[in-house]
């Protein structure tokens, strides 16, 4: 069952970070996330120019950097990223991976796009707090997500976020907030198995989106059920099926009107 | 009148006296630890208690009623233990004693400091357990104790701190369960990591998926 391997392959993770950093590789790995994410991110604004100095690198140097908090001071191992509202332009950036002791990240209200990574559980592993609002993201909300168990807080309201909301979400158990308004999603929401937090605010203007309990029942989408009854019901065919009817009794009609007249006709087909 | 006087002037002189007493309460309990602690660098030479309060003392911060609100001795090189006496800073919001050698229990008067917002013990060689009665800390926002050599297990009390947001108690010898519920929510395995009998958090296997009845059947 894929279901499972999903979870070896999880267990495989963590034991992996456990070899590999032993939740934290520390000083060097989290210099190296900053560096990266300052590099792959516009920063027009030239909000994270000044304080985001690599060189001066006394010990905790990062720590006084712009949204940046450590898990203790003088030591360089980042706890969150909180860079809202600073005009940053750019994707997801991938090198928040080597954070590897991060639990929040908060990118919200800035001009970032393009899509969330498939493999994001793979990127910020611990997050607890995600919260990527009011970007211009888009693409699908990779499924990976669910990945990230420990996740309180998952706002990605006011993007282009489309196609459907993975169901592997509602297995989210830790989720307090969770906001997907103002998006271009559709399907069904998932149900979420585990609380009592999530209501309709949570996915309020995505056209697209139905199922209970705070949307109407999704209606069959004609391109996955191709059923023949659902072909018939199509008005266009019916009224088709009926013009030829229509054209056959018309023609034996004149066939009978001419025999009375000239005799019997022989039809040669 | 004069009887009347006199009364007056014993309540005042009276009053003022427990005035001194209140504020030399806060210097003797701090005067009790740099008694406790060896102190090479001499960081606290400047504990003086025969003046009338601590406020003065370097590495102590008072508000503006003279009662301490942060005592500031990380990374200062002293040994030694703490002190239940310690309790008695009602005050305090940042007890600062990292990266030290000090040694001993954590007192479980640690959990009388009702306005405690960080305590940050982490970097000494602590032993013992964490003391149940620091769940009262209903204000602390910090609780770091990581790298010390404390036993025992991780009090349930502590769930109930809403305003946790920073908990470390890697690298201790801690066992038992992970609570995962309250405030520990919020919690990942790097706050736990390095304990080696701690009984890692629980992979939750995700629920089977039901089948959608509500639109296009999904298959993986």
């Amino acid at each position: 069952m894929l279901l499972m391997s999903g979870r070896d392959v999880c267990l495989g993770v963590v034991f992996l970070l456990l070899l590999s950093c032993r939740f934290g590789c520390g000083v060097e790995s989290d210099i190296s996330c900053l560096k990266s994410i300052k590099a792959s991110l516009e920063d027009p604004l030239d909000m994270l120019s000044s304080s985001w100095d690599f060189n001066n690198n006394t010990e905790g140097f990062i720590c006084n950097f712009l949204g940046i908090e450590c898990w203790h001071p003088h030591e360089s191992k980042v706890l969150n990223i909180k860079l809202a509202d600073l005009g940053l332009k750019g994707q997801f950036p991938r090198g928040v991976q080597n954070c590897t002791t991060l639990t929040g990240l908060d990118l919200s209200s800035n001009n970032l796009s393009g899509s969330v990574p498939d493999d994001v559980d793979n990127l910020i592993h611990f997050i607890t707090s995600l919260d990527l609002s009011s970007n211009n993201f888009s693409g699908e909300i990779p499924k990976n997500i669910s990945n990230c168990t420990f996740l309180n807080v998952l706002k990605l309201d006011n993007n282009k976020f489309s196609g459907q909301i993975p169901p592997q979400l509602g297995q989210l158990s830790r989720i307090k907030t969770f906001s997907l308004t103002n998006n271009q999603l559709s399907g069904p929401i998932p149900v979420f198995t585990s609380n009592d937090t999530i209501g309709p605010d949570s996915f309020a203007n995505n056209p697209g989106l139905c199922g209970p309990p705070y949307l109407e029942s999704c209606k069959a989408s004609p391109r996955k059920s191709m059923g023949l009854v659902r072909v018939i019901e199509s008005n266009g065919v019916v009224m088709m099926i009926a013009a030829g009817l229509v054209l056959v009794l018309l023609f034996l009609s004149l066939i009978s009107f001419f025999s009375n007249i000239f005799g019997p006709i022989e039809l040669v087909l | 009148m004069d009887r009347v006087i006199s009364a007056w002037l014993t309540l005042l002189l009276g009053f003022l006296q427990l005035a001194k007493l209140s504020a030399n309460v806060e210097g003797d309990a701090l005067n009790a630890l740099k008694s406790n602690l060896a102190d090479p660098n001499n960081v606290l030479q400047s504990w003086d208690p025969t003046l009338v309060n601590p406020c003065m003392w370097l590495h102590v911060t008072c508000n503006s009623e003279n009662s301490v609100t942060r005592v500031d001795l990380g990374n200062a090189n002293l040994s030694g233990t703490l002190v239940t006496q310690l309790g008695v800073l009602s005050n305090l919001q940042y007890l600062e004693l990292y990266s030290n050698n000090i040694t001993g229990t954590i007192p479980d008067e640690l959990g009388n400091l009702n306005n405690l917002v960080s305590l940050d013990l982490y970097l000494n060689n602590l032993n013992g357990g964490i003391p149940d009665k620091l769940g009262n800390l209903a204000k602390l926002r910090f609780l770091r104790l990581n790298n010390n050599t404390l036993t025992g297990t991780i009090p349930v009390t502590l769930t109930n701190i809403g305003s946790l947001q920073v908990l470390d108690l890697s690298n201790n010898n801690l066992t038992g369960d992970i609570p995962v519920n309250g405030s520990f929510s919020l919690f990942t395995p790097i706050s736990f990591a390095n304990n080696p009998r701690l009984k890692a958090l629980p992979v939750t296997p995700p629920p089977p998926v039901s089948p959608n009845l509500f639109g296009p059947k999904l298959t993986f």
